[in-house]
């Protein structure tokens, strides 16, 4: 499954803005090597133990609804499901773009997978967790409470691993520049010495 | 009052032909004995009333006159599978019910076609051809014996379904399917039963219908006269046998009444034409030029000159086959290898190249291990050329690479393991296990980092993993570098080794000794090479003194002589 190439493009012209230096006028001399690799480790052990945690706590919540169900009032009942449905659909799609992003280094996989994490993911468990009029059980408190600290981390180590990637990709496609450059002044010197000849 | 010696051997006879056996051309004789009705009578004559009783011969045959002669006599030639049919098969295939296969209505075409054009030619001979039921039915019904009480015993039907006919042909006559093409799990009664040679054969039946006059037609009045098979070897077998100059066979019928009984002869006679001096000519000419180009062709594939290699120099060709891998930790496992050869006095084509990567492969579990199979072949060939005559330093030895990787859905890939061994330095076919080893990094991060992301630690230099190449110096040291050991690879090469001290070797009759015994062998033959073109020069240089002396001098000695 690949991104669709307007999607790709946009979430690349975010990427670069959010994440990369404007302030930087040319490549520095980073600590990274060029051929390195700079994929997050705390993100993709994050990111596998999440996959291991989303079924239970999907059926911990089907369990938990299913028993408080008759005592919701009518308004929630629809709220309570459509959050959780939408939180299901999400959570398969932000994990696999995470994998893939984190671990093929693909800028725009990763920045789609902060955007969902973020915008969406984010404020649909924190509703579900903090909202007092859903009478949550224990339960239900205990892994909300898990997959709020699950999407926080993955939020800050993805914007970190994020900007890190952007500036290597910066950092490589400014030392392609300085090899045409190169390639270039070589190509003009040659034609000076056939001026030269002439 | 006997006219004729009946032929009594009714065996069979085989013959052998390379003829194509739709030249062969039979003519069967058939005629009724008509003298048996003076043998009946015999006894009345001998009573001594001579004029009586020969007046009272006259009205019986001329109360049988009415019969005319050409049902008494028929002569047909026929040709190999010619299909000529009965009185029987006329009446019933002109019934349309009576078809039930492919065959049988274009059988009946046939007859209506013969119908509207006269009739057959034929009276009482006639033919099943392969294609027949009466073929099949008559051969898995024999009897061994001409006893009439006899039942087949077990091998009696075995012995006859040893050499039967193609088996597709009964099974479109039965309209049976064939939904079982390949048996998967044979029993011991199916492989007994169907372990039996099976030469196709084509049998051909010339009949007679030897019933009496205007009552042809009938199955039971049918009698086989002859019995021709031919395989696809040229095996031609008839029983009986032609009759030639003996004399013809007998068959003897017995009607409802006494005066039905009646006597038949036939004789068999082989008019195949020959073929003419010039188309036998021809046919071998044909032969003669097909072998002849085919060994051409065989000649051109292999090739005339011997390929030579320059003197002193060793060509080594190895054709090699990964083989397996066994022992790794993760799945989808691929191998790169590589061929190092020393840069002392080691050479290569430059078209060719010396690594090479497998397919990436699942392992399977075989006992404790898990194996992964790749059989994949490489090939390449080096050539070593010993120019200094130092015989202290021993020639060094091509080396293989080889690197073991795994590689998951989510494209990580991990090295696995990295190892090296040493080209064998006879010639042959060797099977070679490699023991990798893959660097490890101390701390919990670097295990967490292989297995998360799958990025692991590489080495730089893979000839690391023996001597390094830009290694200078007198030890080694490999200190502080961490390893841990892995699995196997298994190589398997076949060696072959060219040079001319080889062949020096064996002209010396000297028995067959290592490599490096034929890398002394060229300085031999170096030497052997340097004393020659000495020689040359020194031949060279005394007829250069002879030519330079003065003619005075050469002409006094011939004087003197």
């Amino acid at each position: 499954m690949e991104l669709p190439d307007p999607v790709r493009q946009r979430l690349s012209n975010l990427s670069l803005t959010v994440f990369g230096d404007s302030s930087r006028t040319g490549p520095e001399s980073s600590d990274a090597a060029d051929n390195e690799m700079v994929s997050s480790l705390a993100l993709q052990m994050s990111l596998y133990f999440n996959s291991y945690f989303f079924p239970l706590w999907w059926v911990s919540c089907i369990v938990m609804l299913h028993l408080k169900y008759s005592i919701l009032p009518d308004y929630y009942k629809f709220i309570v499901v459509t959050v959780v449905i939408l939180i299901t659909l999400i959570e398969a799609i932000r994990l696999y773009l995470g994998c893939m992003g984190n671990l093929q280094e693909k800028v725009p996989e990763l920045a789609g997978f902060w955007l969902l994490s973020l915008l969406l993911q984010l404020p649909l468990i924190l509703f579900l967790l903090l909202n007092d009029g859903l009478r949550n059980l224990p339960l239900e408190k205990a892994i909300h409470i898990i997959f709020t600290i699950f999407l926080t981390f993955q939020v800050i180590s993805a914007f970190l691993t994020l900007k890190k990637m952007v500036n290597q990709l910066a950092a490589r496609f400014h030392l392609q520049d300085f090899d045409q450059l190169s390639s270039s002044s070589a190509a003009v010197r040659r034609v000076r010495q056939c001026t030269e000849e002439l | 009052m006997a006219e004729a010696v009946w032929s009594t051997d009714t065996g069979e006879a085989v013959y052998r032909s390379r003829d194509p056996v739709r030249n062969l051309r039979l003519r069967v004789h058939l005629q009724r004995i008509t003298s048996s009705n003076f043998l009946h009578y015999q006894p009345a004559a001998q009573m001594g009333k001579d004029l009586i009783d020969l007046a009272t011969f006259r009205p019986p045959q001329a109360a049988s006159g009415h019969r005319p002669d050409e049902e008494e006599e028929e002569e047909v030639v026929i040709g190999w599978q010619e299909k000529l049919f009965s009185q029987f098969e006329v009446d019933l295939y002109q019934n349309e019910s009576a078809c039930q296969s492919p065959l049988d209505h274009q059988y009946r075409q046939e007859i209506l076609k013969l119908e509207n054009s006269g009739g057959r030619k034929n009276r009482r001979i006639f033919t099943y051809t392969d294609s027949d039921r009466y073929t099949d039915l008559e051969e898995y019904c024999q009897k061994i014996t001409t006893s009439a009480s006899e039942v087949p015993s077990f091998l009696a039907e075995r012995m006859a379904n040893v050499r039967r006919r193609r088996q597709d042909r009964r099974g479109v006559e039965g309209s049976k399917l064939k939904s079982r093409i390949v048996t998967w799990e044979p029993s011991e009664d199916f492989i007994k039963n169907n372990h039996a040679i099976n030469t196709p054969l084509q049998t051909m039946y010339i009949m007679a219908d030897l019933g009496p006059y205007g009552k042809l037609g009938y199955k039971v009045h049918e009698h086989v006269l002859c019995i021709l098979k031919v395989d696809s070897n040229g095996v031609i077998t008839v029983k009986p046998d032609f009759t030639g100059i003996k004399g013809p066979y007998r068959i003897e019928t017995e009607g409802e009444k006494q005066e039905h009984t009646s006597a038949w002869k036939y004789t068999i006679d082989n008019v195949s034409s020959l073929a003419q001096p010039e188309e036998e000519e021809r046919e071998q000419r044909v032969f003669k030029d097909l072998y002849g180009r085919h060994k051409e062709y065989l000649s051109s594939l292999v090739g005339t000159d011997f390929e030579m290699i320059a003197p002193g120099a060793l060509r080594l060709f190895v054709n090699g086959e990964v083989v397996s891998a066994q022992g790794y930790e993760y799945d989808n496992l691929y191998v790169h290898f590589f061929v190092e050869l020393p840069a002392a006095n080691w050479s290569s084509p430059p078209f060719q190249q010396l690594s090479g990567v497998t397919q990436a492969c699942a392992t399977k579990s075989l006992g404790m291990d898990k194996v992964a199979y790749f059989s994949f072949p490489f090939t390449f060939e080096a050539f070593f050329l010993h120019e200094d005559e130092s015989a202290e330093s021993l020639p060094e030895w091509p080396v293989l690479y080889c690197k073991v990787l795994s590689l998951d859905f989510w494209q990580r890939y991990r090295v696995e393991g990295y190892g090296a061994v040493v080209l064998p330095a006879t010639p042959g076919s060797h099977t070679l296990t490699v023991s990798t080893w893959r660097p490890m990094e101390l701390g919990l991060v670097a295990e967490l980092r292989r297995f998360f992301i799958g990025g692991s630690l590489e080495l730089e230099d893979p000839s690391y993993v023996r001597i390094p190449g830009t290694f200078k110096g007198e030890r080694l040291s490999r200190f502080g570098f961490r390893t841990e050991t892995t699995g196997t690879v298994t190589f398997r090469l076949h060696c072959l080794q060219q040079s001319r001290a080889f062949m020096e070797s064996n002209s010396l009759q000297k028995q067959m000794r290592s490599v490096l015994d034929r890398l002394e062998g060229f300085s031999q033959q170096s030497s052997t090479h340097n004393v020659l073109e000495a020689f040359r020069r020194a031949r060279r240089r005394m007829q250069e003194a002879r030519e330079s002396l003065p003619q005075d001098l050469v002409s006094p000695t011939g004087t003197l002589t």
